[in-house]
C-alpha cells in the first residue's frame, strides 16, 4: 500500500524550529520608499511634520512594512529555518497580520520566526507542502509591535 | 457608556472600493527593492516559465494585501487597523486592474471600542478573485 502522508524527517523537524532574532532599524527612507512602491500616498507615510502633529514619534509605516524586516542576506535569519528542500517553486499562500503598535521611523525592530505547522496536500498541479510560519515583532521600548503569519506553499 | 462610531458604520456597510493599477513591471522592481523580496518570479519571465507560474511573472502576493490594507487604512487610518488575514487565490500579472472591497459583517464593542469585523477581497479586470480575506478594525469615535 501506497504511503503518501508521511513528510520526510528533514522537512517534519523544522516544526517548532525558532530562528534567531533579526534587529533591524526603520529610517525614513525606508519606510517611503515602501509606500511608495505600493502607491500609497497617506502623508503620515512621508511627511514628517505632519506625523509628529498626530502624535508620532516620526513617520509611521504601512501596516505591511514589516514584510520587509529580515530579508536581506546581511539580516538573514538562520538559514536552515528558511531552507525547505521541497518542490522547485515556492509561492505565499496566505499571510495574517495582527497590528499593535505603528512601526515608526527611528525604531529598531527586532522579528523572531517560528515554523508552527507544515502539512502536504494534493491539489491540482500535484503534491504542495505548505509552511506556516509566526513572526513576532517587537520594538526597542519593548513593546510588542505586531504578529505575522505566513503560509508558504512549495510544489 | 455608549460608544461612539463613524456615522453609518453598521453589518452591511460597504467599505469605499479601491482600485490599484495596472500593476507593471516597474512596480513589481520597486516593490522588490522596498521590501527585499527578490524571487525571480516577480522580476524574470523565464524563471517563472520554468518554475510553471508563467507565462510571465507574477506580482508579490504582499503586494495585493498592501492594496487591501490600503483600502482599510484609507477607510479607518492607518493605527485602526488591528488584523488583516488573507488568502491568494490567483496570480497578478503585469497589466492586472486590482479592485479592493469590503463589507462589514459585525459591530461589537472589544476593550472600549467599537470594532468591526469586515469580509474584504480583490478582483481583476476580468472579475476574477484573488484575494479573499478578513480584517478587523477600530471604528474611529467622531
Amino acid at each position: 500500500m501506497a504511503e503518501a502522508s508521511a513528510l520526510p524527517e528533514e522537512i517534519a523537524a523544522l516544526v517548532g524550529r525558532e530562528s534567531p532574532p533579526v534587529t533591524v532599524a526603520v529610517d525614513t527612507e525606508q519606510i517611503r520608499r515602501f509606500a511608495e512602491a505600493i502607491g500609497d500616498p497617506n502623508p503620515l507615510y512621508y511627511d514628517e511634520d505632519y506625523a509628529r502633529s498626530k502624535g508620532f514619534r516620526s513617520i509611521i509605516a504601512p501596516p505591511t512594512f514589516l514584510t520587509s524586516i529580515g530579508r536581506w542576506p546581511w539580516q538573514r535569519r538562520d538559514e536552515t529555518l528558511l531552507r525547505v528542500p521541497y518542490g522547485r517553486v515556492a509561492i505565499h499562500g496566505e499571510q495574517e497580520f495582527e497590528w499593535f503598535v505603528p512601526v515608526q521611523a527611528g525604531d529598531t525592530i527586532t522579528m523572531t520566526s517560528r515554523v508552527v505547522d507544515i502539512y502536504e496536500k494534493t491539489g491540482r498541479s500535484g503534491r504542495m507542502l505548505f509552511v506556516v510560519t509566526e513572526s513576532r515583532y517587537t520594538n526597542q521600548l519593548g513593546e510588542l509591535v505586531a504578529i505575522g503569519r505566513s503560509t508558504g506553499i512549495r510544489r | 457608556m455608549v460608544e461612539q462610531q463613524l456615522p453609518g458604520i453598521q453589518p452591511g456597510y460597504e467599505i469605499p472600493a479601491l482600485t490599484k493599477g495596472p500593476v507593471t513591471r516597474v512596480q513589481l522592481a520597486k516593490y522588490a527593492g522596498a521590501s527585499g523580496d527578490f524571487n525571480p518570479i516577480h522580476l524574470d519571465d523565464e524563471v517563472a516559465q520554468q518554475s510553471g507560474v508563467g507565462p510571465t511573472v507574477i506580482a508579490h502576493g504582499m503586494l495585493s494585501m498592501a492594496f487591501v490594507a490600503q483600502m482599510l487604512t484609507d477607510w479607518v487610518g492607518p493605527t485602526n487597523l488591528r488584523r488583516l488575514s488573507v488568502r491568494f487565490t490567483a496570480m497578478v500579472r503585469p497589466g492586472d486592474v486590482l479592485t479592493c472591497r469590503g463589507r462589514v459583517d459585525q459591530v461589537r464593542t472589544e476593550d472600549g471600542k467599537a470594532r468591526a469585523d469586515c469580509e474584504v477581497w480583490i478582483d481583476n479586470q476580468r472579475g476574477e478573485r484573488v484575494l479573499t480575506g478578513r480584517a478587523l478594525v477600530d471604528l474611529p469615535r467622531n
